[in-house]
């Protein structure tokens, strides 16, 4: 008796939250591509997070623009063909074909931990705007990763910045957000489309906002 | 030995050989922590189709060994 009691209650409160995301889902449109490295998307499917609720859906998905990376492919292709001119380099040329062998599948290897490093520190760069709160996934270097969330009804202010020429050319810019959860702002920065997360946002707190004067609770 | 024979023994070669076995060893150390903080990531944040970045994470430490063990054998 008391199981089919728990079970109800857990498939009512499901239900509950399903309507959260089904409103947004009328409001929201899909948008964005599908695949891995995807830098927007709403409604992602596959996408979750370590601490995410029972029920609780990813609306919008949000890493920094591609073109961010525009710096660290060119300086690892010029590190790339720097390993052609080692030979000119008398200390290198000096040295046994067994050593020079070595050195460079050492720089090549170097040029790989710097290519993946560099690309872990983009693809987990990650900022995720849910039914309930707004996530912030911060992957700093290989040794430091913070994860950051804030209420949906804790936010207090979005802002919206795009300046630059590169900015207005890729259509990337910054969305600030204020809260008042315990990481004071939230700085989603470098996100392709930023007026439309503003909007999204916005959105989200309108409809947070109706489901508390209605009276609803997640 | 006696301390003078063990210093007239030291080439720059052999030098360089420890050197270079060194820096592979610590950057095969640096290599194994990237793939754990590879899979640590992924488990934190799920997506469709990240084995990929986990397989990068390590292809790149298995190349460190080889290069490593590579460089053990060749100097």
């Amino acid at each position: 008796m008391a199981e089919i009691f728990k079970s109800g209650v857990a498939k009512t409160k499901e239900k509950v939250e399903r309507k959260s995301l089904l409103e947004l889902r009328k409001v929201i449109q899909v948008l964005g591509a599908r695949h891995l490295f995807t830098s927007f998307a709403t409604f992602p499917p596959s996408v979750c997070f370590e601490t995410q609720d029972d029920g609780e859906g990813v609306v919008v998905f949000l890493r920094q623009h591609p073109i961010v990376n525009l710096g660290w492919i060119v300086g690892a292709l010029l590190m790339l063909t720097l390993s052609s001119v080692f030979g000119f380099f008398p200390p290198y040329a000096n040295l046994p074909a067994g050593y020079q062998f070595v050195v460079t599948s050492g720089w090549y290897l170097f040029v790989t931990g710097f290519v993946l490093a560099k690309f872990m520190g983009w693809f987990f760069n990650i900022y995720l705007i849910t039914d309930e709160r707004v996530v912030d996934v911060d992957f700093l270097n290989i040794f430091f990763r913070r994860i950051s969330t804030a209420k949906i009804e804790e936010i207090q202010d979005v802002s919206v910045t795009s300046s630059g020429a590169m900015e207005t050319f890729f259509g990337y810019g910054n969305v600030f957000i204020q809260t008042a959860a315990e990481v004071s702002q939230f700085e989603f920065l470098a996100v392709p489309k930023p007026d439309v997360v503003g909007k999204i946002l916005n959105r989200m707190i309108d409809l947070e906002e109706q489901e508390q004067i209605e009276g609803r609770v997640k | 030995m006696d301390p003078i024979s063990i210093l007239q023994s030291i080439t720059l070669l052999g030098i360089i050989k420890v050197m270079l076995i060194m820096l592979l060893g610590v950057y095969a150390v640096f290599a194994g922590l990237m793939m754990r903080q590879i899979v640590a990531m992924t488990k934190a944040v799920t997506m469709k189709d990240d084995f990929i970045v986990r397989a990068l994470g390590i292809l790149n430490f298995g190349f460190a060994l080889l290069i490593l063990f590579l460089a053990i054998i060749i100097l």
